[in-house]
């Protein structure tokens, strides 16, 4: 951890921390609603492989995440063996719209009893963490950040500072949310086309010996305060961006207001075919 | 990394059981249950048909009254928390240049939303285009605040977990002040239908002040509750120098998952006793230096005996002399706020040196009757170590220790 002052209290002389650590997987997706939905009837295809009847009842961005995960677990380059320590934050924007728009519908026809029992379980701020968690076996903390059109920069805090502070492996960073947010009917379905998307970052202390991307949190006194409702781009397209040619490496910022800052940068490229942290035995010199 | 010791200087809260610190401790250690007949709304069809209700969340001083009684309710439970937070920490002026983060612990902010605006005609549900900002946002806005902001959900387990960021905020110096608390005003008509359908909420409908029994043998599920509570926190260095009342240390902080189901909590206790065993080592304490458990008890048939097995493994031999009680009990369940309103029980317990008891508890489950409960009635100890336990769905578990401010 790299410490830095930064006070804009006169009496006060606290410093302020700047959180690093390594991106070592990502992935991302862009889903249609047939696309995501047939992920209910392909559980073996997804991590942990839950069961077609849990993914029944699931969000459609949690679908979306897993699947995501899916694609960013064949992104590493040395996989962990299990991520039974690592823990999960999600930030999904309008989680359960549709569904909760037919289960209004539906109460005021039907009333109490027909009120599914599913709705609070899996539609709730935290589901998609905790399922993420649930198929990849974590059990380290998983929690849902953020929820609305403002919600994304809480996921870069919340997930860099408890990779800080708890002392894990690995933390799943992963943002959910339709593009564009759905119009529905009243009985919760799309009138207009959306995408599902999903970005995941496998976010490491910086001390893994090879990773793609570095991510920085930092106070500093010039960026704003506020955060902009709606944000001016989403995490995705920031990270689309990032990826893409037109971005000729160059880091990324993204303001989280009250005055933080995230800065994504590639990795030096480091070529080496033995991890430099590794010590070389005299037999695998010979071989070499 | 702990780099300072952090305190809670300021308490705001809204429940049943009253507005305010002093409302809410009196009413708790005189045992006032907040618990009734729903008459908000109709619930003839409802299977559980009493909550915890706050008939009007009064506006704070200084705030237009009509202005205020026309934003939805979730709203004004977070405004007058964070407001007379603030306000009870003595930042009825906040200095220039102040940077006071908010970090709030909301489950089910959009659903409860959208169903609050729904009953009042609006479309909010059906279209993206009517949103506004999330909730932190707008008590960020409202109340001219410069740091950081987060909302955070970990089910029932979510206050808790606003109290340990907040103090993680504070340690990484991204603020000299934060707010952190947590608000649910989940006593909704489809949430009602929707926990009573999953069987989780007691339907002793006829006997609401006895309905819910915390590690009693009778017991049948929950009774939902609604509130919030929010704290100011400081780093206690800072806090003792301006001369803030000083409630209690944050002094400790669990958190695990049992990534087993996304709403039974896991028959194997391991993950429960990781959070506890944290959060003793984060506090620096031992098991028989505990002086009081609040317990996140519920009232379910099984919850209540896995967080026994918790209580009894890491408790080992002090498990006869910790006592343990279910503020739930007289609250009802406050869902993602439940953290947070524990969490002022253990700031009254420590002010008090007197433990709120369990109420109903009058024949206690052969499976929990090994813990040491306060049975029915306050009991006076010294005290200067709480310890509450919050559980969530999706296999949350958590663990906060305050300690009395030196």
């Amino acid at each position: 951890m790299t410490i830095t002052t930064a006070s804009s209290h006169k009496n006060r002389t606290m410093k302020s921390c700047s959180l690093d650590c390594a991106v070592t997987a990502y992935a991302t997706s862009r889903l249609s609603f047939d696309e995501v939905n047939l992920l209910r009837k392909q559980s073996d295809n997804l991590p942990g492989a839950l069961g077609n009847s849990v993914l029944r009842h699931s969000d459609e961005q949690t679908l979306a995440a897993l699947a995501t995960v899916r694609d960013a677990l064949n992104q590493f380059d040395s996989c962990p063996e299990d991520f039974r320590d690592w823990g999960v934050v999600c930030s999904s924007r309008y989680l359960g719209r549709s569904a909760f728009a037919q289960a209004l519908t539906k109460f005021a026809i039907d009333g109490p009893w027909n009120v599914s029992v599913q709705v609070v379980p899996n539609r709730s701020l935290h589901s998609p963490a905790s399922m993420v968690g649930l198929a990849l076996g974590c059990h380290g903390p998983c929690v849902g950040v953020g929820g609305g059109l403002d919600g994304e920069t809480d996921a870069w805090i919340t997930a860099t500072s408890l990779l800080d502070q708890q002392s894990l492996p690995g933390m799943w960073l992963v943002f959910s949310g339709w593009e564009p947010d759905e119009h529905v009917d009243l009985e919760g379905n799309a009138l207009s086309e959306s995408r599902c998307t999903a970005l995941v970052m496998a976010l490491q202390p910086m001390s893994v010996p090879v990773h793609k991307a570095r991510l920085q949190i930092q106070y500093d006194s010039l960026s704003p305060a506020a955060v902009e409702v709606p944000a001016k781009t989403t995490a995705f397209r920031l990270f689309e961006r990032f990826l893409s040619e037109e971005s000729d490496q160059k880091p990324i910022a993204a303001m989280l207001g009250g005055g933080l800052r995230a800065d994504l940068s590639w990795a030096p490229v480091i070529e080496a075919s033995i991890p430099l942290s590794t010590p070389i035995s005299v037999p695998q010199k010979k071989a070499a | 990394m702990k780099q300072h010791s952090v305190c809670i200087t300021g308490v705001g809260l809204t429940s049943s059981m009253g507005h305010s610190y002093n409302e809410f401790s009196s009413n708790l250690l005189s045992q006032v249950s907040g618990i009734e007949r729903v008459k908000a709304f109709e619930v003839k069809d409802h299977p559980s048909q009493i909550a915890s209700l706050i008939e009007k969340i009064p506006c704070p001083v200084g705030y237009d009254e009509t202005e205020f009684r026309s934003r939805l309710r979730i709203e004004q439970c977070g405004i007058w928390c964070a407001e007379s937070a603030l306000r009870d920490a003595g930042f009825k002026v906040r200095p220039e240049g102040l940077r006071i983060g908010l970090v709030l612990g909301l489950g089910a902010e959009w659903m409860q939303s959208w169903e609050m605006d729904y009953r009042r005609g609006g479309r909010r549900a059906f279209d993206p285009t009517e949103e506004p900002a999330g909730l932190t946002t707008k008590i960020h806005r409202l109340l001219g605040l410069k740091g950081p902001q987060l909302t955070i959900s970990a089910a029932c387990a979510s206050g808790n977990w606003a109290l340990s960021q907040g103090r993680r905020w504070l340690e990484l110096g991204w603020v000299d002040i934060c707010l952190a608390g947590a608000c649910d005003i989940g006593v909704t008509p489809l949430s009602l239908a929707g926990f009573g359908n999953l069987r989780a909420l007691s339907r002793k409908n006829d006997a609401p002040h006895s309905a819910l029994r915390p590690f009693d043998r009778d017991r049948d599920g929950m009774v939902l509750g609604e509130g919030g509570a929010v704290f100011v926190l400081e780093r206690t260095s800072e806090a003792e120098q301006r001369g803030a009342r000083l409630y209690a240390d944050v002094a400790g902080f669990g958190a695990t998952s049992d990534a087993h189901h996304m709403v039974i909590p896991c028959p194997e206790p391991q993950q429960g006793i990781a959070a506890m065993r944290q959060a003793f080592r984060d506090a620096d304490v031992m098991p028989k230096d505990v002086n009081y458990i609040n317990a996140h008890a519920t009232g379910t048939p099984v919850g209540d005996i896995c967080e026994a097995k918790i209580l009894e493994a890491v408790l080992g031999d002090a498990m006869s002399h910790v006592p343990v009680s279910s503020t739930k009990s007289l609250t009802g369940h406050l869902l993602s706020a439940a953290a947070a309103i524990e969490a002022v029980a253990c700031l009254v317990a420590l002010e008090k040196q007197v433990i709120p008891p369990t109420i109903n508890l009058e024949d206690p489950d052969p499976e929990c009757a090994r813990l040491r409960h306060v049975l029915n009635e306050p009991e006076t100890l010294p005290i200067d170590i709480t310890v509450s336990n919050s559980f969530g769905f999706g296999g949350n578990n958590t663990c906060l220790v305050l300690k009395k401010a030196a």
